[in-house]
């Protein structure tokens, strides 16, 4: 046998072997692992069928989970029209009933033009306020914790108080009037239904767009028709119409339209129409209906003016030209004169 | 050898099954006679393969302790086949976290260890050690190496060892035959058995 077969055999006769005491110690050892019972093969498929169900369910969330962006709502277009108002702008608006809207985040402009009486007001339920409308022109935004609705004509109930703004009892000029933002051309680009899609931006001259009031409405912290929900107008400014914050004290009492307030009723819409909706043809409707009604009315010259915006966005060049020497003939001291000038040789040279 | 154990078992095959069924409903004794049954192997299986003997011990507790987890999974066939792939496992685990270690820790003192075999000092005293047929093996793969070891060593036919690796015969034959090559050229470089 060669010495390496020697070697082999060794090696196998050495390695046989168990050395003494192997067994019982590595017996005592396994004591602590074998002193459970052996898990079933049912209850270990148990295990896996469960933790494979808990896999899958993380792995169908983390695969269908919308993006963050998408995790809030988000504001959308809303363009609403129903029989006696309109509501519009980037928000996140729910219908809960024909006249009922929740609105979750964003900004509306509503226009409530409804006659009082029995008929079903439009109602707003936002941050657990209920804003109440009829015959109201007024805007709603959430910002933040806070609501803030801005009255720009009629009457606006929040929680049962009265939140009026009496227009125009102290600036009939035209820069009082009150009117809805323009939305910007790309939020109003693919929600807007066709009927206000937005015209296309005219030429000529522009005139001095208003100015806006705001009231405050501070988050709801108790009952409502608590005072301290209503605050009073945080930017009040020149020229502008006043507030009037109803309080528990204080009963709300809604304020019936005046004669000027009918005739002041129908220029916003038109201006809302023209602006907002962008609408001029409607706005004119809306205008010649106020000269019909109010041919000596308070606001003739705003009337006037408000038809020059919409004759200038028509492109109705002839008309403007028209409009505009008539307005200077008749309101010659007017603080618009220079504007109305200017749009008027604009409008000859077309 | 272990083929006789395996006939022995073989001659009592319902012994194994019902060992292990018995042992799987929490028979106590069903599985410490398996183990009694086992352990020879397990050992000699687990030196052979590569692991020294200060750490074989713990390397058989590991292979025992994850059959005991396992052994309802255990479904037909030769438990010793099934125990065996168990120890297998568990060796190149252990041999991978040395090789690991020893590349951190280890690697002058191996490198000086390999110095000191291949020194004709130390080849006259590895000659008559089991060292000398234990640095040959080391220097073999793994999967030659239990080739070899099965087949020389345990007298194990092909196509049992293919059983045990579940691989077939046939490529038991070849890495045999590659085993036993590497041998060879491996205790000629070193100057082992001239």
């Amino acid at each position: 046998m060669s010495q390496r077969e020697d070697d082999v055999a060794a090696y196998q006769q050495q390695t046989a072997n168990l050395p003494a005491g192997t067994e019982d110690r590595v017996w005592r050892r396994l004591q602590a692992t074998t002193a459970r019972p052996v898990p079933s093969s049912a209850a270990r498929w148990r295990w896996a069928l469960a933790l494979g169900v808990v896999a899958a369910a993380a792995g169908v969330a983390l695969v269908v989970r919308p993006a963050p962006s998408a995790l809030e709502p988000q504001p959308v277009e809303v363009a609403t029209r129903g029989e006696h108002f309109v509501v519009q702008g980037r928000a996140t608006l729910r219908r809960t009933e024909p006249n009922r809207f929740e609105l979750s985040s964003g900004a509306v402009a509503v226009s409530s033009w409804s006659p009082p009486g029995p008929g079903t007001p439009l109602t707003v339920t936002v941050r657990g306020h209920e804003v109440t409308a009829q015959r109201a022109v007024f805007a709603l935004e959430v910002a933040g914790d806070s609501v803030v609705v801005d009255v720009r004509e009629g009457t606006v109930l929040v929680d049962g108080v009265a939140v009026t703004k009496r227009w125009p009892a102290s600036a009939p000029a035209i820069e009082s009037v009150a009117h809805f933002e323009p939305l910007p051309e790309a939020q109003t680009s693919a929600a807007v239904p066709a009927k206000v899609a937005p015209v296309e931006p005219a030429e000529g001259p522009k005139l001095t767009q208003p100015h806006e009031i705001r009231s405050v409405l501070a988050p709801r912290v108790g009952r409502s028709g608590e005072a301290a929900a209503v605050t009073a107008p945080s930017v009040p400014g020149p020229g502008q119409g006043e507030h009037q914050v109803g309080s528990a004290e204080t009963p709300p009492m809604p304020r019936g339209p005046s004669e000027l307030g009918e005739e002041g009723m129908l220029l916003q819409r038109a201006d809302h129409e023209l602006r907002a909706l962008s609408d001029p043809t409607a706005a004119l409707r809306t205008l010649n209906e106020t000269s019909r009604r109010f041919p000596h009315g308070s606001l003739r010259q705003e009337v006037a003016l408000t038809r020059l915006e919409a004759l200038r966005v028509l492109r109705d060049w002839p008309a403007v030209r028209s409009a505009a020497s008539d307005f200077l003939a008749e309101y010659p001291d007017s603080e618009r004169r220079a504007e109305v000038e200017r749009l008027g040789q604009f409008a000859a040279q077309q | 050898m272990y083929s006789v154990t395996l006939s022995q078992a073989a001659a009592a095959a319902p012994s194994d099954t019902a060992l292990v069924a018995r042992a799987s409903g929490g028979d106590a004794a069903a599985w410490r006679q398996l183990y009694e049954k086992h352990i020879a192997f397990a050992y000699r299986t687990a030196r052979r393969l590569g692991v020294a003997a200060a750490d074989t011990e713990d390397v058989v507790h590991d292979a025992f302790a994850v059959a005991w987890r396992k052994l309802a999974e255990f479904q037909t066939g030769q438990f010793a086949n099934w125990l065996y792939q168990i120890i297998r496992h568990e060796v190149w685990s252990h041999l991978r976290k040395v090789r690991v270690r020893s590349f951190f820790t280890g690697a002058w003192a191996a490198e000086r260890a390999d110095e000191a075999v291949e020194s004709p000092e130390g080849v006259v005293e590895a000659r008559h050690s089991l060292a000398a047929v234990e640095g040959v093996l080391s220097k073999l793969s793994l999967k030659k190496r239990e080739v070899f070891v099965l087949f020389e060593f345990e007298g194990l036919a092909h196509e049992q060892i293919a059983a045990m690796l579940g691989c077939p015969a046939e490529t038991v034959r070849t890495r045999l035959h590659a085993a036993r090559r590497e041998f060879e050229a491996v205790a000629r470089k070193r100057g082992v058995w001239p």
